[in-house]
């Protein structure tokens, strides 16, 4: 039977946790040498939040604050960069233009491509940056959820697929092959920015820092001073004061997605947020999926392709790439829930 | 009639700049369409990077080549942000000058470097791009100017906003449709709310790093000291003085102002705080002027007994305008905004959007046709009301007028510097328009520095040689 999630049933972020940071359990003697700054900032229309613990002796609070504030001018710029809201972005450009003939782009926008290319195939399309005529079919954008006819769909399906984005890298130009192909970075968005967050940081000498997109991608840098890791919880899908998982993460990123905070009914039935690329129907059958990865833009495209894998592919996926973990919590009764771990080295997996 | 400028009207402007290469008698070079011009880049922190991916990269008509910088984390990221592969890297311009192959550079140093950069480049042969502010002293600004114009070459100088659809726009809108009526005040403000520091690594600079960069915060907070920067007046306040002189189509007489370093008091150079008075004498040859109907008996007759009427009864005497400047760095609520405020209208610009409120009784075919206009959704007409202030509502409900266009301003400069430089033709915001907000910027702070007013010499905007026009606009 389909479990039913407990909150309202109408579409949006309903603003609960999907991730839920704890920064160590308790100030360790080690900690108390250092300083501890959070800034939040509003970017990619969620909330960005950066906590760093800095040696006095090394950093003084002023300096912390201007690394910060470098680190957030990239999230902005990367947000005017790869946003389809921005009409002036270089996803807008590409989205006007590229079908009537190759698009000359920045480097890091053909590497992104590049990456969604290599994700889309790894996971057999699981994960597809050029959903958007799907999201846009079944109303999503519009928050006015729609069951589309079949020959919609079959319309829609016809624009989806990596193999309609021809990139060029020595020249650094992207075409598309059909009219009508999108693409939308919204599923690695926040993932990016957190890549180039922690770049920033890193790159003035931060050792110990956790930052977060919307609760729902994670960064950490190095470990908070005596602990092994950041702790992260992962909601229960059913009660958002209830945690299923608590992990520690460090040097990694940690995004989740889940079906329980953006969704729709119609005709008695609820539909996700997540498509699957595959067969222009939201996902069935998941509660949420966890991916931890070296970059955000690997944990935010796979936390989507996990969820729409399931956990036997995403099991067969990590397996081939033991750099990456996931935590799948397939549907199931809130007193049967039963979250899978795998690449994890303890018992539970 | 539509708010919206199009691409087409973007490409009409690429016509009329061939129009001025010819009444210049500059022959256009020999590149085919859907050629592109190589470029380096030189100078590859902040601003650098950021056309580096926003402009450079984008640009249909331009490769990149080279990236120099002398300071190594800086010219990594601008590689990659270049595209990387086969993009040479170089810490020393002179050496990438005597070995790499290519047309045009984009300068995006520290103020003090602008002049010797430039000037060599010039004299390689090289078409510039240099960052406003032109360079630290006028007659360094002049010396280039000159260099470019002999040598035929393109000096282009980094005033965005003449590129943005929406200035564009607006400009038509005030000097063809009036819709502004007569632009009796200007008022500009660049604040913030930070200390306008960068955060300078612990890292140890390498020896060959050394050899460029003595100190390094001096190098990274270049903004900040005296010898390499004018502060506030040269990295903020020449892109709005450039606004007004644009939307007055003029020069400013004169420039009085108060400043001092009052908040951030922590080692720099520069001031924290400048305020601002320019002084404008507009006639008829401006484009930003406008006769005006009497509004009063008793302007209409001191208007005739002053002989100040024109043949339609108009009053067409010349007259000043006052344009208000301030940059704070301790409070950030006015942000960066321009205001042009006419008898008719106002624009507050920025670079995202603009607005236009009317002013009470005002007779603006543009406002009035905008709301009815179905395909001119985005126009903006509200009532400013006599001497009420904007409610946050009115704000907030307010819609921009923006132009649509999936082009950024960076890439639409970049795009018609390489147009200039391989088809002839000058390019909108040319060294004429760069000299001009430069001598505004150094002016602003002579008076600031000596606490007097500082009288404008046309002569130090005047050459012997005919010049580009320092208000072009692409029309919709």
């Amino acid at each position: 039977m389909t479990a039913k999630p407990p909150q309202s049933m109408s579409m949006g972020l309903a603003g609960g946790v999907l991730a839920l940071l704890v920064l160590g359990t308790a100030s360790t003697r080690a900690e108390d040498s250092m300083f501890r700054e959070t800034v939040r900032r509003e970017a990619m229309s969620t909330e960005f939040v950066f906590t760093l613990l800095a040696d006095p002796e090394e950093f003084d609070p002023e300096d912390v604050l201007g690394i910060i504030e470098m680190a957030f001018k990239e999230v902005r710029e990367l947000e005017a960069r790869v946003s389809r809201w921005i009409p002036h972005s270089q996803t807008s450009y590409i989205n006007n233009r590229a079908a009537a003939g190759p698009v000359k782009v920045a480097g890091d926008i053909v590497d992104l491509l590049q990456y969604a290319k290599d994700v889309s195939a790894e996971t057999g399309g699981a994960f597809d940056v050029t959903v958007g005529p799907l999201i846009e079919l079944w109303g999503f954008y519009r928050e006015e959820g729609k069951i589309p006819a079949d020959p919609d769909l079959a319309g829609a399906l016809a624009k989806v697929g990596m193999d309609k984005v021809v990139l060029d890298r020595p020249e650094r130009t992207v075409a598309f092959t059909d009219e009508g192909v999108r693409l939308d970075f919204g599923g690695i968005g926040k993932g990016l920015a957190l890549d180039v967050a922690v770049q920033v940081l890193r790159n003035y000498g931060i050792t110990a820092a956790v930052l977060h997109a919307g609760t729902s991608t994670v960064a950490a840098i190095g470990n908070p001073p005596g602990e092994p890791g950041w702790t992260v919880r992962i909601r229960n899908p059913y009660n958002k004061e209830d945690r299923i998982e608590e992990i520690l993460i460090s040097d990694e990123f940690l995004s989740t997605s889940g079906s329980y905070e953006k969704f729709f009914e119609l005709q008695g039935k609820e539909y996700c947020h997540i498509f699957d690329p595959r067969t222009g129907r939201p996902v069935e059958g998941m509660l949420s999926a966890t991916a931890i990865a070296p970059s955000g833009m690997q944990s935010d495209a796979l936390s989507t392709a996990f969820f729409v894998l399931g956990p036997e592919k995403t099991a067969a996926y990590c397996r081939a790439h033991p750099e990456v973990r996931a935590i799948v919590v397939p549907v199931a009764d809130p007193d049967k829930l039963a979250p899978k771990r795998i690449n994890f080295p303890t018992k539970k997996e | 009639m539509s708010n919206h400028v199009s691409r087409r009207g973007f490409m009409k402007t690429a016509g009329a700049a061939a129009g001025v290469t010819l009444a210049l008698g500059r022959a256009p070079f020999s590149y085919a369409a859907n050629e592109r011009i190589r470029v380096a880049s030189i100078g590859t922190g902040g601003q650098g990077s950021f056309h580096l991916r926003d402009g450079l990269s984008r640009a249909h008509n331009i490769d990149i080549v080279a990236v120099c910088d002398v300071y190594r984390p800086h010219l990594e990221g601008g590689w990659k942000n270049a595209g990387g592969g086969n993009v040479k890297k170089y810490m020393d311009y002179r050496e990438m000058l005597d070995k790499e192959e290519f047309e045009a550079v984009c300068i995006t140093t520290p103020l003090d470097s602008h002049y010797q950069l430039t000037k060599d480049c010039l004299e390689a042969g090289k078409h510039c791009f240099t960052e406003k502010t032109l360079c630290q002293t006028v007659e360094q600004c002049r010396e280039v100017c000159t260099i470019a114009h002999d040598k035929n070459l393109i000096l282009q100088v980094g005033h965005q906003r003449r590129y943005n659809p929406t200035y564009n726009h607006a400009i038509k809108l005030a000097w063809e449709e009036g819709v502004l009526g007569r632009i009796n005040h200007v008022d500009c403000q660049w604040h913030r709310n930070n200390d306008w520091r960068r955060p300078v690594s612990r890292a140890p600079l390498s020896a060959e790093e050394r050899k460029f960069i003595p100190d390094l915060e001096r190098h990274i907070n270049w903004r900040l000291y005296k010898e390499k920067s004018g502060g506030l007046m040269c990295e903020l306040a020449t892109h709005q003085l450039d606004i007004a002189n644009w939307f007055l189509d003029a020069m400013p007489y004169r420039v009085f102002g108060y400043g001092g370093t009052d908040y951030w008091r922590d080692g720099r150079e520069v001031r924290d705080t400048v305020n601002l008075v320019y002084e404008y004498h507009i006639s008829p040859e401006n484009r930003g002027f406008r006769a005006i109907k009497p509004r009063s008996k008793e302007q209409y007759l001191h208007s005739r007994k002053t002989d100040a009427l024109n043949a339609k009864g108009l009053i067409s005497e010349p007259y000043k305008v006052y344009f208000v400047y301030s940059s704070i760095c301790g409070n950030a609520m006015r942000g960066c905004t321009e205001l042009i405020q006419g008898d008719q209208g106002t624009f507050e610009m920025t670079e995202t959007g603009s607005l236009f409120f009317r002013e009470v009784g005002a007779k603006v075919a543009w406002a009035d046709s905008a709301q009815r206009d179905e395909d001119d959704q985005n126009a903006l007409v509200i009532t400013s009301g006599g001497t009420l202030g904007l409610s946050n509502k009115k704000r907030k409900d307010a819609k921009p007028f923006a132009v649509d266009t999936d082009k950024s301003p960076d890439q639409r400069q970049f795009e018609g510097f390489a147009d200039c430089a391989m088809h002839g033709g000058q390019p909108q915001s040319n060294y004429m328009v760069g000299l001009r907000s430069a001598i505004c910027g150094h002016s602003g702070l002579e008076a600031l520095e000596k606490g007097h007013e500082v009288i404008i010499d046309p002569a130090w905007y005047t050459f012997d040689f005919e010049t580009p026009d320092p208000s072009m606009h692409y029309e919709a």
